[in-house]
């Protein structure tokens, strides 16, 4: 199972990967990391599952958003690559769970921090298609889930539980929706669905995950899911 | 030899910057360099453990992949220098024992990557500092001796087979060339030897 949830923050992509991960833990037997540091300064650690070194400190933080854009722009796309694999795993491997990962980066890296726009050094919609070409390579079963919500839902949350090193901004919420969705559409990934969070409780939307991805589970996660009492 | 060569001679810190694909930047500036030199450990090490996977042989499509310094390099210069990929280093473990790591990965993908180790004597080492010292060199002159005794160690634990190591002592340019010819005979795959052919027909 290869999982890369899409959605403009506070849609609802991490409490979605994180409920996903306990149901593994309880219905595989087994679960792996999420790997949701694509957004900066956010850039190491896998909570809850990583010791506290490896999570970034907030002077390392701080020294994240003191880059140089094009000091971003190299910083994170070595972090993208190799965060994409390269190669085929070995059957039955548990696969990845990410967040965010190069839409993300496409998305709020020319938007935010000055880097990856058209045509510049490192242009991000090049390093986009690259990212998915490998994804879909090495690791095809990939499926997309675009996590959205209505803008007053977001600033609703945003307001009600604001994260620390918040990216986005007010002003913003409406554009960084539509390019998610419209990101979403493009993507190459052929195994994709959207799930609406405006009205919807964690809970509710883990469920109507877990319905659309019925076509989807691979044939390693249907039998870790019959044989995980075995 | 013909054909198209990729070449990656930035794993040595504060030099970071590589752009395979389209327009690249500007190099980076002495402010970038000093943030680079700044970083935590924690940071450099990832910045760097990432720019290792990102610039795997089957990442290429070229006909000849030459990395300089890479993983050896890293598991020098990283944990003397930089903080970063001791005993207890969280991610990966010691940097010359994740070094082997990498190599198992560098063996699946190009089986037949020859590791060159070029080595000098201290005293011609220093006199190349003193003439033409490099900017941000990483090596002071204190630290000669035990960084040509590291790459020596790492040289020898390689698992690459294929290895050759060339003293540019009191050589020139052209004869250590014409040494890495030399040496490179037995390893030349047959992919190499047809393009050599070609080339002389």
């Amino acid at each position: 199972m290869d999982i890369l949830a899409i959605g403009c923050e506070y849609s609802g992509t991490t409490t979605l990967l994180e409920r996903l991960q306990e149901w593994m833990l309880e219905n595989f037997g087994q679960h792996t990391i999420i790997h949701d540091h694509f957004k900066l300064p956010h850039a190491s650690g896998h909570p809850p599952i990583d010791p506290p070194g490896i999570i970034l400190t907030s002077e390392e933080k701080a020294q994240v958003m003191a880059m140089t854009p094009k000091v971003k722009e190299i910083f994170t796309r070595y972090a993208l690559y190799y965060h994409t694999p390269s190669e085929l795993g070995k059957e039955g491997e548990i696969g990845s769970i990410r967040g965010g990962h190069h839409i993300d980066d496409l998305i709020y890296g020319p938007h935010y921090f000055g880097y990856g726009g058209p045509e510049e050094p490192g242009d991000r919609r090049v390093e986009a298609q690259l990212i998915e070409q490998r994804l879909n390579d090495y690791a095809p079963n990939t499926v997309l889930v675009l996590l959205k919500a209505s803008p007053a839902t977001i600033r609703r949350r945003m307001k009600d539980d604001p994260h620390e090193s918040s990216l986005i901004q007010d002003e913003d919420i409406e554009f960084l929706l539509g390019r998610f969705e419209e990101e979403f559409h493009r993507s190459s990934i052929l195994n994709k669905f959207a799930l609406d969070t405006t009205e919807s409780t964690p809970k509710l939307t883990f469920q109507q995950f877990l319905v659309e991805m019925e076509p989807h589970w691979s044939e390693a996660d249907r039998l870790r899911m019959l044989t995980k009492d075995a | 030899m013909g054909g198209i060569q990729e070449i990656h001679d930035h794993f040595k810190l504060p030099d970071i910057a590589c752009y395979r694909l389209g327009r690249p930047a500007e190099p980076l500036n002495n402010q970038e360099l000093e943030q680079i030199l700044g970083w935590t450990p924690k940071l450099q090490e990832m910045a760097q453990r990432q720019s290792l996977m990102c610039h795997m042989p089957n990442t290429s499509t070229a006909d000849d992949y030459i990395l300089v310094d890479y993983h050896i390099g890293d598991a020098v210069y990283g944990p003397r220098f930089f903080g970063y990929g001791q005993e207890h280093e969280l991610q990966g473990g010691q940097r010359s024992k994740y070094a082997r790591r990498t190599e198992k990965h560098l063996l699946d993908q190009a089986p037949d990557t020859i590791l060159v180790t070029i080595t000098a004597s201290l005293d011609t080492i220093s006199t190349r500092m003193a003439s033409k010292p490099h900017s941000y060199a990483i090596v002071q002159s204190k630290d000669v001796e035990p960084v040509l005794a590291a790459f020596t160690q790492e040289h020898e634990n390689s698992i690459i087979p294929n290895k050759i190591m060339i003293d540019s002592t009191d050589t020139t340019v052209e004869e250590m060339v014409a040494t890495f010819r030399s040496s490179m005979q037995p390893f030349l795959s047959i992919q190499d030897r047809r393009r050599l052919a070609m080339l002389k027909n």
